[in-house]
């Protein structure tokens, strides 16, 4: 029962008393005061009448006696006008019924007035002649005092009705900030941060306030420092932290975020300075001087890649450096590289110490969709080129489609998706998530699409959505899958998925017809369908944030969900995540891959996303598991469910 | 407090035992505003009820009738610079004095205090005609029919009525249903009566002038 309605209650109930209370009382007071009335009434009259009656008994004249007692007894306020002789003997009595109009019974029989009576002798001179004796008619006194009653639990109905309409206002009104109080909390749950800023006038309301207040921000400020906190863990993850470039995982990411944003025109370069002598450096003159000597290689790749537009600079491992630079052409590239060298080989001028073989560049320029392994291949045997060439030399090569046998042209691949689409052939696959805690407990069943090409070759996700994604196929590609998923439903209710995750590209959610197409779908689903979670790459969803959002509201609104995968590749802050509010995040599996060489670099980086994603009641999981020393370590990060051949690989559904 | 006390004494004395004892305080009263033969006055009075209780009705009438006639006749404007003031038996002996009401009631409540029964006594308002005016007496009925016997301070003898050619009866009242209704009903007070405002009134004002 609400606090509202308790005081409500309360408030009627000492209404109720007080005007039991009052009712009584005035019942009591009036009945007291008719009682006076009628006992007076009928001693006046019985004094005056046995006056009156003295000198005509002396006559001994009953005929006139019997006139004058009916003169007055016909006035009808008497019940009982009666005259006895002195041995109580009736000489004449006139009684009248007692019958009370418009009084309910039940009132009578509680207040019950008896009617006084009231006596007077007649004297015949000295000697006693008898008793009169007078009783007042009552019904004039029941009358008077039902009414009286009838107008007193009138005016206590109205006066009762408005304290009631009023003080429940009130109440509301004086209740208001505990409501405010609520909702704050609620926020709070929700990781929304309300203060009240205006603070009411009750003093135990106010201070309630005011620690509301208090621990609001206190919380805003904790989850705040924890999410900065992760966010300089995972600069850290990313940084090499000698030269302040980046390392191997922030190329890869750069990499392939770049590939994925453009969209018509494919062209850029990738390059790879080696030191040749770093280990003879170390030796000789110390790892100071090595790292150094490293720092100083940095500062140059800074310097002179300064008035590129779009660059990204890491240490990959030991003397390595990588250079990625999209939207540059061959000319430019050629041109990056020999002042590099210049710059390099003006290190060893400086410094006698160093060798004068101090470093080569190879690099690839590329003009079509190119894969990182197949960049870092090509990047490495240009540098072995590079060496051939002599000390301090570089080396360019164009990196053409033929050499690549997974990227084919642009053309062949529009061919291929449109034929599917066409089609509809299309495989799916589904791979379990299970809880940490009970590896057989299946969190979710993610479904996985694959496609058959030409050559019978069997293609993941992975390699054709990329491409989908720059051709604009990806929302008609989704809708198939979708439609696919949502017409082999019972098979999933069979193999008891009741969590299932699908893959969506955040690009898709920018047609609108397929969002509503979706959402018309899922309002069409059984009772007893799976609960469906929309699956996005985190980088994706943060570039469309605005988008997904919205649609996360719409699937929340319809008891489905969203998650994120690839999550701790993005280089945004978290604060997004409280807007989006998915239902879990996967931890990008390059983190998964890594925890057992990096001396716990990953590690750390893991356990921070998985406190800040915990802070905000989302789940953790880690994809990409399969080792049994991987999942020890994961074991220990505090993450929820894992995903990966160490526990099963993904299955054809059966159809 | 004061009439409390002396109205139990009254009413009590025929039915117990106990002797009739006006309060000490109240005697040290009187003494202070009236003198002690004021208080003497009280003290025979009190002897007066605790000798005589064994006499018959005739002779109880006497001894009262005696005794109160023994005090002065005062108008009540020289007495209490009030017309028509009913004074208590104690203030009427306290001050010597009184109307033929006070008269009256002191002797109605003493012969009552002595056992005799208030059918029998009534208070009748007469007519006097030698001086010309309203009076009032004691009347005692042996039997309701009977002519009764007049107790009056104008003469100093008891007379049946029918030789009282001096008075005119206008109308009688009994004592029994003027001050107390517990001779009728079922024992529930009826109610503060306009019949009881007289001796409201008497409650209110006796312990002021005594105090």
């Amino acid at each position: 029962m609400t606090l509202h309605r308790q005081l409500f209650i309360f408030t009627l109930f000492l209404v109720s008393i007080l005007f039991l209370g009052v009712w009584v009382e005035k019942l009591q007071s009036t009945r007291s005061f008719l009682m006076t009335q009628l006992e007076s009434h009928a001693q006046d009259t019985a004094t005056s009448l046995a006056l009156s009656l003295s000198p005509i008994m002396s006559e001994d004249d009953i005929p006139t006696v019997n006139t004058m007692i009916n003169a007055v007894f016909d006035r009808g306020y008497y019940r009982v006008i009666s005259l006895k002789d002195t041995e109580q003997n009736v000489i004449t009595e006139r009684t009248l019924k007692v019958e009370i109009e418009g009084v309910p019974n039940w009132f009578i029989d509680l207040i019950s007035i008896d009617s006084p009576r009231a006596e007077a002798l007649v004297m015949t001179g000295w000697i006693q002649a008898g008793v009169l004796y007078v009783e007042s008619h009552p019904g004039l006194a029941y009358q008077t005092i039902w009414d009286t009653m009838i107008r007193i639990s009138i005016y206590f109905f109205f006066a009762g009705l408005i304290i009631l309409i009023v003080g429940s206002r009130g109440l509301r009104l004086l209740l208001r900030p505990l409501k405010e109080v609520e909702l704050q909390a609620e926020a709070i749950c929700r990781k929304e941060y309300h203060i009240q800023k205006t603070l009411p006038k009750t003093r135990e309301l106010r201070h309630v306030v005011e620690s509301m207040n208090r621990m609001t921000s206190q919380v805003r400020d904790m989850f705040a420092r924890q999410a900065k906190v992760a966010e300089r863990l995972q600069r850290k993850a990313y940084c090499d932290q000698l030269t302040g470039l980046g390392n191997r995982r922030y190329m890869n990411a750069q990499v392939e975020a770049r590939l994925a944003a453009e969209q018509e025109k494919i062209q850029g370069a990738f390059l790879m300075l080696q030191l040749d002598n770093l280990n003879e450096v170390n030796e000789t003159a110390g790892y100071e001087a090595g790292d150094t000597l490293l720092k100083k290689i940095g500062d140059i790749l800074q310097q002179e890649t300064k008035t590129l537009k779009d660059v990204a600079l890491a240490r990959l491992n030991g003397g390595d450096f990588a250079i990625f630079m999209s939207q540059v052409n061959s000319d430019d590239a050629d041109e990056i590289a020999k002042s590099l060298i210049i710059s390099v080989t003006r290190l060893a001028v400086e410094n006698i110490s160093h060798s004068d073989n101090l470093a080569h560049i190879g690099g690839v320029f590329y003009e079509h969709p190119p894969v990182l392994s197949k960049l870092l291949a090509e990047a490495d045997n240009a540098l072995q080129a590079a060496r051939q060439k002599g000390p301090n030399k570089w080396a360019i090569k164009q990196l053409s489609a033929s050499e690549d046998t997974t990227v084919k042209g642009k053309l062949w691949w529009r061919d291929m998706l449109t034929k599917v689409l066409k089609t509809g052939d299309i495989l799916l696959y589904n791979q379990p998530v299970v809880r940490v805690d009970q590896p057989d407990k299946i969190l979710h069943q993610e479904l996985l699409s694959r496609i058959i090409v030409d050559s019978g070759k069997i293609v993941s996700a992975s390699i054709f959505v990329p491409l989908a994604e720059r051709m604009q196929l990806t929302s008609k590609l989704d809708q198939l899958v979708l439609s696919r998923i949502f017409s082999q439903l019972k098979v999933l209710t069979a193999m008891q998925a009741n969590t299932i995750a699908v893959n969506v590209s955040p690009s898709s959610l920018t047609d609108s017809t397929f969002v509503q197409w979706i959402i018309s779908e899922l309002t069409k689903l059984p009772a007893d369908a799976p609960h469906i979670i929309f699956e996005f790459p985190e980088f994706g969803a943060v570039q469309h944030i605005d988008i997904v959002k919205n649609f996360s509201n719409q699937v929340r609104g319809l008891g489905h969900s969203i998650g994120l995968d690839h999550f701790g590749q993005s280089f945004s802050n978290f604060g997004y995540l409280k807007s989006l509010h998915p239902e879990y995040v996967k931890i990008d599996r390059g983190f998964t891959k890594e925890l057992e060489s990096d001396h716990g670099d990953s590690g750390f980086f893991i356990e921070a996303l998985a406190s800040v994603a915990h802070s905000l009641d989302i789940l953790v999981i880690a994809e990409g598991v399969e080792r049994e020393e991987q999942k020890e370590l994961l074991l220990e990060m505090n993450i929820d469910a894992l995903q990966g051949y160490l526990f099963a690989k993904p299955e054809q559904l059966k159809s | 407090m004061l009439l409390a006390a002396l109205f139990f004494c009254l009413t009590g004395i025929g039915k117990s035992n106990n002797l009739f004892t006006l309060p000490q305080d109240l005697l040290l009263a009187v003494k202070d505003q009236y003198g002690e033969y004021a208080k003497r006055r009280l003290l025979a009075w009190q002897t007066l009820i605790r000798d005589n209780s064994h006499l018959t009705d005739t002779a109880k009438l006497e001894v009262v009738n005696t005794f109160f006639n023994q005090l002065q006749f005062i108008d009540d404007m020289t007495h209490w610079k009030k017309s028509d003031y009913w004074a208590t038996p104690v203030e009427f002996l306290a001050s010597g004095g009184g109307d033929c009401e006070d008269f009256s009631l002191a002797k109605y409540f003493t012969i009552k205090a002595l056992g005799v029964s208030e059918k029998k006594l009534n208070m009748t308002y007469v007519k006097a005609l030698q001086p010309n005016q309203a009076h009032m007496v004691v009347t005692y009925y042996s039997t309701p029919r009977a002519i009764p016997l007049v107790l009056d301070n104008l003469i100093s003898d008891i007379q049946p009525a029918t030789k009282r050619k001096d008075l005119i009866p206008v109308y009688s009242f009994n004592g029994s249903g003027l001050w107390l209704a517990k001779s009728r009903g079922k024992g529930q007070k009826v109610g503060s009566s306009d019949r009881l405002r007289r001796w409201r009134n008497l409650i209110n004002r006796m312990p002021k002038g005594l105090n």
